[in-house]
Parts: structure tokens; C-alpha cells; sequence
């Protein structure tokens, strides 16, 4: 009920942001785009521009928060996502840094990004299993490391002086999203969301600790690592198309869990839903509030997202 | 609790004494700037006050170890005759004969955004031309390094540059030089400009394409105001020089009749909007009249010449030479 009511959100969501844009184009004329002839100026605009940045919000968002649910339920760990454990930041140097060794986007970019997000991933995977380091700790660690990763990017553009030439996608944002970018990231959020799906009863008894999983007859170690590899590979290919966008893959998963409770698959969907309902809106935001001109949407999860960030860890300190 | 009120004081006198400190030195270094330029005045009764954008400097005699930190600079000075003994090139030596159309012996001081300053001071310059913009912070130190001119070159318009010949002319104690310079460009730009074709009433854009999006320089660019020069429309009107951070649709909106996109090479949006359905929509792609151009020649340089080869490079596409 709540996932229909989500969808059905998004879709008018969708509708909204496919009538805001640089031109001004007033509803009525992006309907009549629709029908138009093709090869018409309107209808460019709003197939070949306007909805594939609708279409890779939804999916970014999705799969941050499907990446998040996984990784705050394999390290047992409120305040665990792709951003704050330091994986959207590997990614992030991964990628400039061949960006600007090879010259290269695309494909090779997205393969760099799961190399930056694995290595971090495994990092913190190895800090997570130690279980003296406690939940905010651990989310300390990780936010340390996503400090140093930053820097190295900043690094790696003031040594190469073209640190304003990507100002838009450091900051994480879909506002030159084209439809290749779209192919790219479809079909890993597509695995992604559907291994989660399939999986959702064992990914579920890694919130138990191992001995419960283990008595039920889980192989946890397998589990878990299955678990970790979705998290990198949903968010290091959501960095690679649009940026470290942060903090949605740490509040949707909360937010879900307010409105349906621990059960993992029941989460998993309101993820799905949530994760690109709140993208999809904060790009829809990201375009008026500075209108015409363009802001990136990861300032805008940003400023949602930290007070949310501050009050978990608030939260999970005091509990 | 009697405590409290303490605390915040001594923060509070500390951060008094930092200000008084920093305004010491502040006026310690104005002082060494104004002793290092009468120095250099007294040994010449031909000292001159040069105005420029952050005050005056008295400089005296000719000049002749110069320190450039923009490359608008070092194309003045190369045709005024002075070939600068150290340049701000970003690091990329590839970029002063790109700029110049010849080799010069030169040291680099770093990048145009942190040039650095001891490598400055180890020149011992007996002039620095600064940038109103990028160097304003640091006049200061520059100040107590040599004598300082502060120019607009990163936001200047074609006016800005031409009047910044005159008084880098001024400042190397040739004025005279300077004005045969400017009067001899002007008559080159008329003669470019005689040669649009009749009728010429398209908007012209220049967007500088990075991985990221578009910037589109204004009618207060220096390629905008050249453009108006040579009596052309640039195709965004605004008193911003430019407009960052574009997608597709806004460059749908402008719709420039005729666009030059600027790149450093391939990587950038430009690749990807052009296989887009929407990139038709621009007249300037329907007429045929999209140029990819260097960015350094279009963007990053200016000066009399940049502004010459490209008014030239602009007249001979609209006279239909590709």
C-alpha cells in the first residue's frame, strides 16, 4: 500500500520535473512534445534531455538506498551507507583519477569506480568485523576516510588545474544525464534491486548476529560477502553516472524502517520507491531554486541530509 | 559559574591581537611596497605614477625584468617588446609559444590562480602585473616584492584589454609605443570587421565545454565585446561575464545563430550532446554553424592579437570558409 502510494508519488514527481527546464516550456507544449513529429525541437528537448535526467535520478536513488539498506543491515550499523563508510569517495577518486591519466569516461570510468569502491568496501568491511570499534566509531572511520579520499580528489584536480571543470558532478548531480548514461547504470540497479529481492530472506538474518543465521542454517560469511558486492557495485556505478551523491542512501532506508518496521524485504521496497521519489524531488528542487541556472542535487540531499545524519548519530550514541 | 564570563574574553583578546598583527604587517608590507617603488623613483627623475586598478605605483626608469601572471599580460608586453623574465603558464609550457607563435626564455612562477610567490621574489622583478581578480589578496606581498600593476584580465572585457596595453606601455616608460600598438590593432580590427558579409544579424556565442557542462561568455566577456566590436550580436546579454554550470536546455534557450565550443580535447559534453535529439533544436546546428575552437586560443588567452585572430577566425566562417 505504502510502496503504491510511494510509486504513484514519483510518478507525479516525474510529471513535474518533465515540465521544469531552462527553456520554460509550459506544460501544455511538453504535452504536445509528446505526440510531436519527430525531429521537432520540443520533443528533443523533452525525450532527449528532460527525461533521461528524470529516468537516472530515479535510478541513482534507487540504488543508493538499496545500497545503503545493505549496508546498514551487514554492519549491524544505523549509520552505515555507500557515503558515509568512504565507497562513494573511492569511486570518486578511482574515477578522476583515470578520468585524467587516460582521458577516459563511460565505460572505462565505471569499471574504475567499482575497483575504488571495492577496495574501500573491503576496508571497511575488515574495520566493521571488528567488533571493538562500536556503531559510531565505525561510522567515524568511515567519514575519515571519505575526508581523505576527497582530498586526494582535490589533489589530483589542482595538480591537473581543472579543479572548476567539474564542479557539478564533485558535488554529485544528474543535470547532464543522457540517455548512455541511462544504459549504463539500468542494468546493474536492475541486478542489484532484483538479487535483493530474491536474496531478501537471507540478507534479512544478517541484522541477526551469526550464530542465529548461522543456527537457521545460513552460510554467513557467503551472505555477507554477496551483500558487500551489491553495495559497491550499486553505488560505485551510481558515482560513476552522476557523482558521490550523499545521504540518500542513509536516511531512506530509516525512513522506511519508521513506516514498516525491521522486516528486509518490506524495507528493500520502499527503498526501491523512496530512494528515487526523494532524488527525483531534490533534482526537481535543484533546478528552481536557482532557476535558470542549475544547481547540483547533491547539495541539495546534502542539506536535507546532514541534520537527518546528526540526529541518528544523536540517537544511536544515547541508545 | 563566575568562571563564564571569563572565557570568552581572552578568545576575544586573542582574536584582537591576531587582527592588530595581520594590520601591522599589512602596513608593514604597504610601507616596503612604497619604499621599494621610491627606491626605484629616485634614481630616475622620469618616475611615474601608474594608475591602476588597486591604487598607484610610482615606477621609475624602464623596466625590464617583468613578471607576468596572466598571459594577456605577456601578450602586451611581447608587443610593446619586452619579453618577461617570469610567467604564470599554469604549469604547461606548451601554452607561452601556443600564445606568443614563438619560443621565449622564461621561468614559471606556477599557476595564474597560486602563483608562487617566492619564485617570484627570487626573480627579483623590477615590475609585476597582477590580475584584479586572481591576485587582488596578494597585492600586498607582491607589493613589498616590486613595484605592482593590478589589471583586470580574467573578467576584462576587449576595452579593459586594450586599455591595460596603454598603461603596461606607461609603466615600462613608453606610452608612446603602447598607443602605436593599440592605434595599429584598431586598424587591423577595421579591416576585419569591413569584411562581414552584409546582412550579418545572427547571435554569436562562445561556450567553453568541460566534462561537467557549459560556460557561455556574455556581452561582457572578452570574446563578447569583441564580438560587439567588430559589430556582431553576442548571443547572451548580461553584465556577468559568464554563465557556468549550463546544461543542454539552457543552450537550447540561448539558441545562437553561430557557436563556437571551446574544449581542451575530447571528454567533454560537447561529445555527448552532440548525439543528441536535442542538440537539433539549435539554429546554429540547423544552419551548420557549430565550430569546435582551442580553448586556450578562445578562452584562456586575451590581449590585441587574441582578439584579432579571432574576429578574423569569426569573419571567415561568416563569409562561408569552414
Amino acid at each position: 500500500m505504502l510502496a503504491l502510494a510511494g510509486t504513484g508519488l514519483l510518478v507525479l514527481a516525474g510529471l513535474w520535473s518533465l515540465t521544469v527546464g531552462a527553456t520554460g516550456m509550459p506544460p501544455d507544449r511538453v504535452a504536445g512534445a509528446l505526440w510531436a513529429a519527430a525531429g521537432s525541437a520540443d520533443r528533443g528537448l523533452v525525450l532527449g534531455v528532460r527525461l533521461p535526467r528524470i529516468v537516472l535520478a530515479a535510478l541513482v536513488g534507487a540504488s543508493l538506498a538499496v545500497a545503503g539498506l545493505l549496508a546498514q543491515t551487514l554492519t549491524r550499523n544505523p549509520l552505515a551507507s555507500a557515503q558515509t563508510f568512504g565507497i562513494n569517495a573511492g569511486a570518486a577518486v578511482a574515477i578522476v583519477a583515470t578520468t585524467i591519466a587516460f582521458g577516459a569516461g563511460g565505460v572505462a570510468a565505471t569499471v574504475a569506480a567499482f575497483a575504488g569502491a571495492g577496495v574501500v568496501g573491503v576496508v571497511m568491511w575488515a574495520l566493521s568485523a571488528a567488533t571493538a570499534i562500536g556503531t559510531v566509531g565505525l561510522a567515524l572511520a568511515g567519514m575519515s576516510l571519505q575526508i581523505l579520499l576527497s582530498a586526494l580528489v582535490q589533489a589530483i584536480l589542482v595538480m591537473n588545474n581543472s579543479t572548476q571543470d567539474i564542479v557539478f558532478w564533485l558535488a554529485g548531480s544528474v543535470t547532464g544525464a543522457q540517455w548512455p548514461d541511462v544504459t549504463l547504470l539500468l542494468p546493474f540497479t536492475l541486478t542489484g534491486c532484483a538479487v535483493a529481492a530474491v536474496a531478501h530472506r537471507g540478507f534479512g538474518l544478517l541484522a541477526l548476529d551469526s550464530a542465529t543465521g548461522e543456527a537457521l542454517g545460513q552460510n554467513t560469511r557467503r551472505v555477507a560477502g554477496g551483500a558487500a558486492l551489491l553495495v559497491v557495485t550499486l553505488a560505485g556505478a551510481s558515482v560513476a553516472v552522476a557523482g558521490p551523491i550523499g545521504f540518500v542512501g542513509l536516511i531512506v532506508p530509516h525512513i522506511a524502517r519508521a513506516l514498516v518496521g525491521g522486516d528486509f524485504g518490506r524495507r528493500l521496497v520502499l527503498c526501491v520507491v523512496g530512494g528515487a521519489l526523494l532524488l527525483v524531488v531534490a533534482d526537481l528542487l535543484a533546478r528552481l531554486v536557482a532557476f535558470p541556472g542549475e544547481t547540483p542535487a547533491g547539495v541539495i540531499t546534502a542539506v536535507v541530509g546532514a541534520p537527518a545524519f546528526l540526529f541518528l548519530a544523536l540517537r544511536s550514541k544515547t541508545r | 559559574m563566575s568562571s563564564v564570563p571569563l572565557r570568552p574574553a581572552r578568545p576575544l583578546g586573542r582574536v584582537v591581537l591576531a587582527v592588530v598583527a595581520v594590520l601591522a604587517a599589512a602596513g608593514l608590507s604597504a610601507c616596503s611596497s612604497q619604499a621599494a617603488t621610491k627606491l626605484a623613483g629616485a634614481s630616475d627623475t622620469n618616475a611615474r605614477d601608474i594608475v591602476h586598478e588597486l591604487g598607484t605605483t610610482k615606477i621609475g626608469g624602464r623596466p625590464a625584468r617583468v613578471v607576468a601572471l596572466e598571459f594577456s599580460f605577456v601578450q602586451t608586453l611581447d608587443q610593446l617588446g619586452v619579453t618577461p623574465v617570469g610567467i604564470a603558464d599554469d604549469d604547461d609550457a606548451a601554452r607561452i609559444p601556443q600564445l606568443l607563435g614563438k619560443k621565449i626564455d622564461y621561468t614559471s612562477v606556477g599557476t595564474r590562480l597560486e602563483p608562487n610567490l617566492e619564485l617570484v621574489s627570487g626573480l627579483q622583478p623590477d615590475l609585476i602585473i597582477a590580475d584584479s581578480t586572481r591576485h587582488a589578496t596578494i597585492y600586498p606581498q607582491l607589493g613589498a616584492i616590486a613595484p605592482t600593476i593590478v589589471l583586470n584580465s580574467w573578467e576584462g572585457s576587449y576595452q579593459d584589454i586594450k586599455d591595460s596595453a596603454l598603461t603596461i606601455a606607461d609603466a615600462l616608460g613608453d606610452r608612446a609605443k603602447g598607443e602605436t600598438a593599440v592605434a595599429e590593432h584598431d586598424r587591423r580590427m577595421k579591416e576585419i570587421a569591413a569584411k562581414i558579409p552584409a546582412g550579418s544579424d545572427g547571435r554569436v556565442l562562445l561556450a567553453v565545454a568541460t566534462p561537467d557542462g557549459m560556460s557561455l561568455h556574455t556581452s561582457s566577456a572578452f570574446t563578447g565585446s569583441v564580438f560587439k566590436a567588430i559589430g556582431l550580436k553576442p548571443a547572451v546579454d548580461a553584465t556577468d561575464t559568464v554563465e557556468s554550470g549550463v546544461g543542454l536546455e539552457r543552450l537550447v534557450a540561448v539558441d545562437p545563430d553561430m557557436l563556437f565550443v571551446a574544449t581542451d580535447g575530447p571528454g567533454t559534453v560537447y561529445d555527448e550532446w552532440r548525439n543528441n535529439s536535442a542538440w537539433a533544436g539549435i539554429s546554429a546546428v540547423r544552419s551548420k554553424a557549430v565550430y569546435e575552437v582551442n580553448r586556450n586560443a578562445f578562452s584562456r588567452f586575451r590581449g590585441m592579437h587574441t582578439a584579432e585572430v579571432i574576429a578574423a577566425d569569426v569573419v571567415r566562417k561568416l563569409n562561408g570558409d569552414r
